[in-house]
């Protein structure tokens, strides 16, 4: 094993941190259209057919996305002249598309919950449009912090999109999913086994971090 | 800051039902209501109590009729002037809703988004929280309060702003008999000092001979009756 760790340690360390800022770029990517998506929903009538289209859009297989992503970005598809296919810029893009509808169905639910309960509270004492919003996301903190934990997971863990239109290209577009895809392909199973302890390392880890922020700051 | 005061909250033919349901929950209510009085709607669960005084205090708007603040037409006048009135009728909610914070920031919170936050609107928080035997809950979260705890809480909460109305959903129903007292005694008080008109649901008649209300409503199926006391 030490053997193993010696080998890959730089590239171990490349990929990694490849993986987590194409997935942490694709989450607060999404993010900020996800929200205010979601505000806009929870704060409407009769979205309930709007609502189970996004819904049904969470489980939506990756290879399916990744390949309508590669058609859009191939050199002979509408966005062929951005040049963006295979690069990590390409990668950032598809995941968000991918987390997007998780993101906006989860907190879409939370701020549903939170209007129904402190908007009328809100009016009742007197709030302001603005103040009311405030207060909807002040007490929805936990439920999106939970939103985007979900959908950062889902964006690193994710193999479909990465592989299609970041082409695992060594220290360029290789994740950690790819490479654990790449490696059991050649029999390198003790490898990728590293590398899924990484991966599932890293979603414990974002998740403990986060439950502690949550509690130290009583969010 | 625009301090207006309002005296008087009239329906007038007030109808309301759910939106898409078809029963009307609220039937023909007219209702005078002055402040500087102590009224108590009374009624089984399920009458419509909680309906018609959100209707009173202005968060639900009647599917038919008119409501009359102070001779204006409410539901008809533009959202600033709207917004300055519904700022003097408060209603407490029969399940305290709570922010997820401790108690003093709780009711702080009320205190700061209306630009009312001083020295002596804290300190009348701190005597409001001793007369109700809270006060040593200030910094407990809200979330860890009882039923009765948290009710008063909201209740402390409305009385600091104080409104020229006050709607109270059924305050008493998880609290004990001393604090029933002292809850009925700063009510009593707040409408000497601070003429708040206040309104109060109830669904069992124990506390309407404490009260000594001015007037008493009985809700029946969504009617009003006048009850006499």
């Amino acid at each position: 094993m030490n053997k193993i760790f010696g080998e890959y340690y730089y590239e171990l360390i490349d990929i990694t941190t490849r993986s987590l800022y194409v997935s942490g770029a694709a989450t607060i990517l999404a993010f900020s259209w996800s929200i205010f998506v979601a505000y806009l929903l929870a704060t409407r009538e009769r979205i309930e057919i709007i609502s189970s289209i996004i819904e049904s859009m969470v489980g939506i297989p990756t290879v399916v996305l990744g390949l309508l992503l590669y058609f859009l970005f191939s050199r002979s598809g509408p966005l062929g002249m951005l040049n963006l296919l295979y690069t990590p810029t390409a990668m950032i893009i598809g995941e968000s598309i991918l987390i997007t509808p998780i993101l906006i169905s989860t907190t879409f639910r939370v701020l549903r919950n939170t209007i129904q309960t402190y908007g009328e509270f809100a009016l009742s004492i007197g709030a302001t449009k603005i103040q009311t919003i405030k207060l909807v996301f002040r007490e929805s903190y936990p439920g999106i912090i939970a939103a985007v934990i979900m959908a950062f997971s889902r964006a690193i863990g994710e193999l479909g999109v990465a592989l299609m239109v970041g082409g695992n290209i060594k220290g360029y577009t290789r994740v950690l999913t790819t490479a654990i895809a790449l490696g059991v392909s050649k029999g390198e199973f003790e490898s990728s086994l590293l590398l899924g302890l990484v991966l599932i390392g890293i979603m414990i880890i974002t998740s403990v971090s986060l439950k502690i922020i949550s509690r130290v700051y009583r969010i | 800051m625009i301090i207006m005061k309002v005296d008087s909250i009239k329906l007038r033919d007030v109808w309301f039902r759910y939106r898409g349901l078809s029963n009307w929950v609220i039937r023909e209510v007219n209702l005078d209501i002055y402040r500087d009085r102590i009224i108590v709607i009374r009624g089984p669960n399920g009458s419509g109590k909680t309906t018609l005084m959100k209707i009173i205090s202005l968060l639900y708007r009647p599917s038919r009729g008119f409501i009359y603040v102070d001779d204006v037409d409410y539901w008809n006048i533009n959202g600033r002037d709207r917004y300055n009135i519904k700022r003097e009728i408060v209603y407490v909610h029969e399940k305290p809703i709570l922010l997820r914070d401790n108690v003093m920031n709780n009711i702080i919170y009320v205190l700061k988004i209306r630009n009312q936050l001083s020295e002596r609107s804290v300190e009348e928080v701190r005597d409001l929280l001793k007369r109700f035997m809270l006060e040593n809950l200030e910094n407990r979260r809200a979330q860890e309060l009882s039923a009765g705890q948290a009710q008063l809480i909201s209740i402390v909460r409305a009385l600091v702003l104080h409104p020229s109305f006050l709607l109270l959903d059924e305050p008493v129903s998880n609290l004990d008999r001393e604090r029933r007292k002292s809850l009925i005694e700063v009510l009593r008080e707040y409408r000497e000092n601070y003429k708040t008109g206040l309104i109060i649901s109830l669904h069992e008649d124990t506390l309407l001979k404490d009260l000594e209300p001015d007037e008493v409503y009985r809700v029946k199926d969504g009617s009003v009756l006048i009850d006499t006391i």
